[in-house]
């Protein structure tokens, strides 16, 4: 069974001088240029990616920043729209993106756990049948009823990392995320992922961290430029990695 | 059948994203209003207080100083400038939602046409919680009310629609040119002063007083002046037909919204 096929998947940004978010630089580029059409600059942040998943695998994504690793998480999460290509999926998704990224420091925790799980896809009933839960696993019993301004940046990012694991689906996606909180934490969220694994859940697995990818992975595929490189073998992907 | 399915789709599906995601709009309306208030002593009190503070204040300049001689002034005057707060506030605060909330809009799988709808709902829950100082007011002028307060449910409706549909457009138009908020802001002035709040349409020449009844803005502004101020119910047939034309444009407002929203997430 596969899970997750991307076929023949480009992405096109056209950043060019061309895009004017105010009335004042559009004006300006008009005097200097005049009438003449500015050259249009595409760059490509995706060319031609193809490769799938099976079930219950974990494939790692590696790449050097900038190399399109988000953006094609987005669009298999279906965030964003690719230019041309295809990408079919099977069953229900969860993108674990920027973890955190809609959590308002003046909302108390617990108001930003309820908030984060119905973003996140959750029903309403799921979020308070899990609520002891994602606190437990948070160790954030104490101040779950403070405002997240208050909070350290560590136990910021354990509360947003112990909601989005709280999620239940058939494919997810993990962008750079084992690197949170304290040595026990991490050893937590390891169990976490292993816990996936054993479910067997289909896992896509972004991380700068040769160690972890080589824990957890199946295959790697590995990311230069927007091109697929290499698609296979850990270590092999690995190794293209790192020579850079 | 295919044709007449996908036409059901494109009536229903608006309307389906309202009830689907009824509890995350609505929490997120009510985080808009705690943050608002969050960390002031009177906190959701405010939502009162200031609306009071600001009655008083007209009160003072147009019955003490200006000497206004109509009925109730400031009754007809509030009746009017609550809503029109609501519908004002809305537009501008939903014109720039899609651009602030880069976050939801990025990383969620969720449909950003909620983030637009949030914001209309919030400054409905600000309305709604004006509304006790309103009747007090009611009931200092010795105005009473009548039947005609069942009207209001609809009419608030009505207006929760409208104010959807229009938010729409620069909530999309923002993305692609920043520019847009600030243009919003002024066109919204100008309309305060085109729809009779501050002055009765009975002011107006005669031959732009019919306006009111075409402009659909300044007549749900009437049907609430009819509500708390004249006491008599709104036309019923122009109340329906209200209804129709705000259903029209959530459904119109809803869909340019959501054919652009594809490059959203390139443009933030």
């Amino acid at each position: 069974m596969i899970d997750i096929e991307v076929s023949n998947v480009s992405k096109v940004f056209k950043r060019s001088n061309e895009r004017y978010f105010s009335m004042k630089s559009a004006f300006v580029a008009f005097i200097k240029r005049g009438l003449r059409k500015a050259p249009k600059q595409t760059v490509y942040a995706l060319k031609d990616v193809s490769f799938e998943v099976k079930t219950g695998m974990t494939m790692g994504v590696v790449g050097k920043n900038g190399a399109g690793k988000s953006t094609l998480l987005r669009i298999i999460s279906g965030i964003m729209k690719p230019t041309s290509g295809r990408v079919k999926i099977k069953g229900k998704i969860y993108p674990l993106l920027e973890l955190g990224a809609g959590f308002h420091p003046e909302l108390t925790g617990r108001e930003n756990v309820v908030i984060n799980g119905l973003i996140m896809g959750m029903s309403k009933k799921e979020i308070y049948k899990k609520m002891d839960e994602i606190i437990e696993f948070a160790e954030l019993k104490d101040v779950i009823d403070e405002p997240v301004r208050t909070y350290s940046s560590g136990m910021y990012s354990r509360l947003a990392f112990s909601v989005a694991f709280s999620v239940d689906a058939d494919i997810i996606i993990l962008d750079e995320i084992l690197s949170t909180g304290d040595m026990a934490f991490q050893q937590k969220s390891r169990q976490k992922v292993l816990d996936y694994k054993r479910k067997n859940k289909t896992i896509l697995f972004v991380s700068h961290s040769p160690k972890s990818i080589r824990e957890f992975c199946d295959e790697a595929i590995y990311l230069e430029k927007g091109t697929l490189k290499y698609k296979g073998d850990v270590e092999k992907a690995l190794k293209l990695y790192e020579s850079k | 059948m295919i044709k007449y399915n996908c036409f059901m789709n494109f009536l229903i599906k608006p309307f389906e994203l309202l009830i689907k995601y009824y509890y995350l709009i609505y929490i997120l309306a009510l985080k808009e209003l705690k943050i608002r208030y969050r960390g002031s002593v009177f906190g959701f009190l405010w939502s009162m207080l200031n609306p009071l503070l600001n009655l008083i204040i007209y009160t003072f300049l147009f019955v003490v100083i200006f000497k206004n001689t109509a009925k109730a002034y400031p009754v007809y005057f509030f009746s009017g400038i609550l809503p029109w707060n609501w519908f004002a506030s809305s537009i501008m605060e939903a014109t720039s939602s899609v651009t602030s909330s880069a976050g939801f809009v990025k990383n969620s799988t969720l449909p950003s046409e909620i983030v637009v709808i949030v914001k209309v709902l919030a400054n409905g829950f600000n309305y709604l919680l004006s509304l006790p100082i309103l009747f007090l007011f009611l009931f200092l002028f010795h105005i009473s009310i009548g039947l005609s307060i069942f009207y209001l449910p609809i009419i608030i409706i009505i207006e929760f629609f409208i104010a959807s549909s229009i938010a729409f457009f620069p909530a999309t138009w923002n993305v692609f040119f920043r520019d847009t908020q600030y243009i919003i802001q002024n066109i919204v002035q100008l309309a305060f002063f085109v729809i009779p709040v501050m002055y009765f349409d009975t002011q107006l020449p005669p031959n732009l007083r019919k306006l009111v009844y075409i402009d659909p803005l300044a007549y749900l502004i009437k049907c609430y002046h009819d509500v708390f101020y004249s006491n008599i119910a709104p036309r019923f047939e122009l109340v329906l037909a209200l209804l129709l034309i705000s259903i029209i444009v959530y459904v119109l407002g809803f869909w340019y919204f959501n054919h652009k929203k594809d490059v959203f997430v390139d443009y933030l």
